[in-house]
């Protein structure tokens, strides 16, 4: 019994966790951190603290949660490095810094031209932050990204974060970008976001769209930026498209139709072929019409036809515009065709990787679509057609 | 006779799976990736060949001195004199490779708590190992059992949550460098895999013995299905990236991400680890107390429980200054100090035993 006391007593004195015991009130929550390029060898490490205050606790009249108090501010510190700034801005602070809830990371465009593996390499090497962070390359200075106030959500944090789950960009996750980067094409898509003063006002962020696109890396430096349109094309390769609509313009002046896929399938088909390198991308999708401002009936097979074309068409000159930047103008392997023809030819690629920066260019891409429209929506011919309506009925 | 208690032969399957799985699931597929890149998957068979091989000797020794542990079948097969010395040395061996593995685990806790000293991280493991220890092989038997589904559950419903993640791509190309890089991946494992002859201090105390043989081979084959089932995953889940990444499993298990708020898995991880470690370093302590009594010819082996436990936190200190020094150690030293003394040893001790006709002189030791 004397044995069994003993025990719970030194347990209380160990459970506490004496060394590492961390009070929430001890912290300060990091929820985005943006890095720039401050000089010479210097960089400008910026971060968006939680400003804890009380919830609900307006009782005695005590005007809390006001709108115009502030739920986050920003603190900067400059240094050689991330652990460096870190530290300055550490100095700045009463409470710790912790990253265990930092969910986005921006990087500048300035900084982003030089190489960011550097920098990641702090936040996968550190315990603390998160492999499922959101990156984002901002254009111009990432910190001012950072003071806007964002309309629906808490903060720019969240905000951005969750635009990343909405997939209308390509999210990429720290976790995406360490994989990316050891990949065997080394080539790295980051999305890119507008500059932070762009977004200030109610009006500008109106007008505004935040994305802007996707950033190329070439190893982990930044090569070029694609447009949302050509972003498409890149998702498409990637077989990571899974919210799009397409509208296209029917042949004959005929008008526009819009569809949206539901479901879609890319794959990546190498062929070596006297010593010729080409690839196959081969598309399978299908997906409903969301909108019809032609003249057709979209119950009539021969008009889902002409449809199917025009989205087949329409996917094939997206993928192309995309394949054009990377290839002609970055070459940068973002659809990773490395890891195709490594897995189908070993030998070959193992001879050419040396030389794939010259290679990449050359590939000759073919690509199928195989676009299906499943159903017409909730009506059949549009909703305001009235000259062609007997011809319609037919 | 200094063990009494008595288990069965599934308990013990039970203690042999953590101890060859828990160090695995620590950089398992990291090492293993470093030489066999994407063929890692078949490097755990490789490696368990030499666990069948452990079984075998130890079932055949076994049966040639029914109710002996090692260090007394040691005795029986070599004589005094030079069985004192390889036993001693055996003892060293065990004291060495427990140091290391309590090293590994305090190390690993030590990443996220930073600041609490690695020897009172060390020390309180060996504090609930020496009270399993204390209760001998029956307690053992029976905490093995009651954290087997602890161990094994969140493993399965990790590798559930990031299954929508997994990429089968990535085994591509298969064996495109040949057998050869799988084969030296297996080189590290080799280790783990032998530790598997611990079974020779079990089987003396198995209640149904004829079972023993049986639920051993199951172990090593558990053993090898789990690796190369967590080899796999985490392949699929980083590809390249695999052989710069330390704790895959860990790592495996901060991608979980459910509905944005059912995320940081790493803690489930480190339960897994902390039951694999107390299971394992429970395992070899009792190895070490239950050998060096026996070498010593005492007649109970509890007064040296806490010397020897005290002993193992010392080891687990000594000529190891960093992570990266014991990374060295455990990618090539510990695995063939571990082959040597689990499988090559008792192998010669076999061989001996055959050519000379030695058998033990009683028919059976009545144990118990």
């Amino acid at each position: 019994m004397r044995g069994v006391v003993l025990v719970l007593l030194v347990s209380c004195a160990l459970l506490g966790g004496c060394w590492d015991r961390t009070e929430v009130n001890d912290l300060a929550i990091i929820t985005a951190a943006a890095v720039d390029k401050a000089g010479k060898d210097e960089i400008d490490l910026s971060i968006q603290v939680f400003i804890p205050k009380e919830v609900g606790g307006g009782g005695l009249g005590v005007p809390t949660g006001s709108s115009t108090r502030e739920l986050t501010t920003v603190l900067s510190g400059k240094g050689i490095n991330i652990a460096d700034a870190m530290s300055k801005v550490q100095a700045k602070l009463s409470r710790k810094v912790f990253w265990g809830h930092c969910k986005i990371y921006l990087f500048g465009e300035e900084i982003a031209r030089e190489g960011i593996a550097d920098h990641i390499d702090f936040l996968v090497r550190h315990p603390e932050p998160r492999n499922r962070a959101y990156l984002y390359i901002s254009k111009g200075k990432a910190v001012e990204t950072l003071g806007i106030e964002s309309v629906l959500e808490r903060s720019t944090a969240e905000a951005l974060r969750e635009y990343a789950s909405l997939h209308i960009g390509m999210p990429v996750t720290l976790i995406d970008f360490r994989n990316m980067l050891k990949s065997e094409a080394q080539a790295v898509a980051i999305p890119y976001i507008q500059e932070g003063n762009k977004l200030k006002d109610k009006e500008q962020i109106q007008k505004n769209t935040p994305l802007l696109g996707t950033a190329i890396f070439k190893k982990d430096k930044l090569a070029g930026v694609l447009t949302s349109k050509a972003t498409r094309g890149l998702l498409w390769l990637r077989n990571e498209i899974t919210r799009a609509s397409i509208s296209v313009d029917l042949p004959e002046g005929q008008g526009l139709v819009s569809v949206v896929p539901i479901r879609a399938t890319t794959k990546l088909i190498p062929r070596i072929a006297n010593g010729k390198w080409s690839i196959l991308v081969k598309i399978d999708t299908e997906g409903d019409i969301v909108e019809n401002a032609t003249k057709l009936n979209m119950m009539e097979p021969s008009s889902i036809a002409l449809v199917q074309k025009s989205v087949n068409d329409e996917i094939k000159s997206r993928i192309r515009l995309a394949l054009f930047h990377l290839q002609k103008e970055f070459d940068a392997d973002a659809g990773n065709f490395a890891a195709a023809f490594h897995r189908k030819y070993p030998q070959e690629w193992e001879q050419a990787k040396p030389m794939w920066d010259a290679l990449y260019p050359q590939i000759d891409v073919n690509i199928q679509v195989q676009a299906a429209v499943r159903r017409p929506g909730l009506i059949s011919r549009p909703a305001g057609s009235t000259d062609e309506h007997g011809k319609a009925e037919k | 006779m200094l063990e009494t208690g008595k288990i069965s032969a599934l308990q013990m399957g039970m203690i042999i799976y953590p101890v060859l799985v828990s160090t695995a699931m620590l950089g398992g597929p990291n090492v293993m990736a470093q030489a066999a890149r994407n063929d890692l998957w078949l490097t755990p068979f490789w490696s368990s060949l030499i666990g069948f091989l452990s079984v075998f000797i130890a079932i055949q020794l076994h049966k040639r001195f029914p109710g002996m542990t090692i260090i007394e079948q040691g005795k029986a097969i070599a004589g005094t004199v030079p069985s004192a010395i390889m036993g001693l040395l055996y003892l060293l061996v065990l004291l060495q490779v427990s140091g290391v593995i309590v090293r590994e685990y305090a190390d690993f806790i030590a990443i996220f708590l930073k600041e609490t000293p690695l020897s009172v991280i060390s020390s309180a493991l060996i504090v609930v190992c020496a009270f399993a220890v204390k209760g001998g092989v029956e307690v053992l038997g029976r905490t093995a059992q009651v954290f087997f589904p602890m161990f094994i559950v969140p493993l399965l419903l990790m590798i559930g949550l990031v299954f929508p993640a997994l990429d089968p791509g990535n085994l591509f190309p298969v064996l495109d460098r040949g057998l050869l890089p799988s084969i030296k991946g297996a080189i590290t494992p080799l280790g783990w895999y032998s530790e598997v002859f611990l079974i020779s201090y079990l089987l003396p105390v198995l209640a149904n013995r004829p079972q023993g043989t049986k639920a051993a081979v199951w172990t090593v084959a558990g053993a090898m299905i789990t690796m190369t089932i967590v080899n796999l995953v985490t392949l699929f889940l980083m590809g390249d990236a695999l052989p710069n990444i330390l704790f895959p499993i860990m790592d495996t298990a901060r991608y979980v991400s459910i509905a944005d708020f059912f995320e940081n898995m790493e803690s489930a991880v480190m339960a897994i680890w902390v039951i694999g470690a107390f299971i394992k370093v429970s395992m070899f302590y009792y190895a070490t107390v239950l050998g060096t009594a026996q070498c010593l010819n005492l007649t109970c082996y509890q007064p040296l429980i806490w010397p020897i436990g005290f002993l193992i936190v010392l080891f687990s200190f000594w000529g190891i200054p960093s992570f990266a020094e014991l990374g060295a150690i455990t990618l090539i030293a510990i695995p063939a100090i571990l082959a040597w003394s689990f499988c090559f040893w008792p192998g010669c001790l076999l061989l001996y035993a055959i050519v000379r006709g030695k058998r033990s002189k009683a028919k059976e030791v009545p144990s118990g």
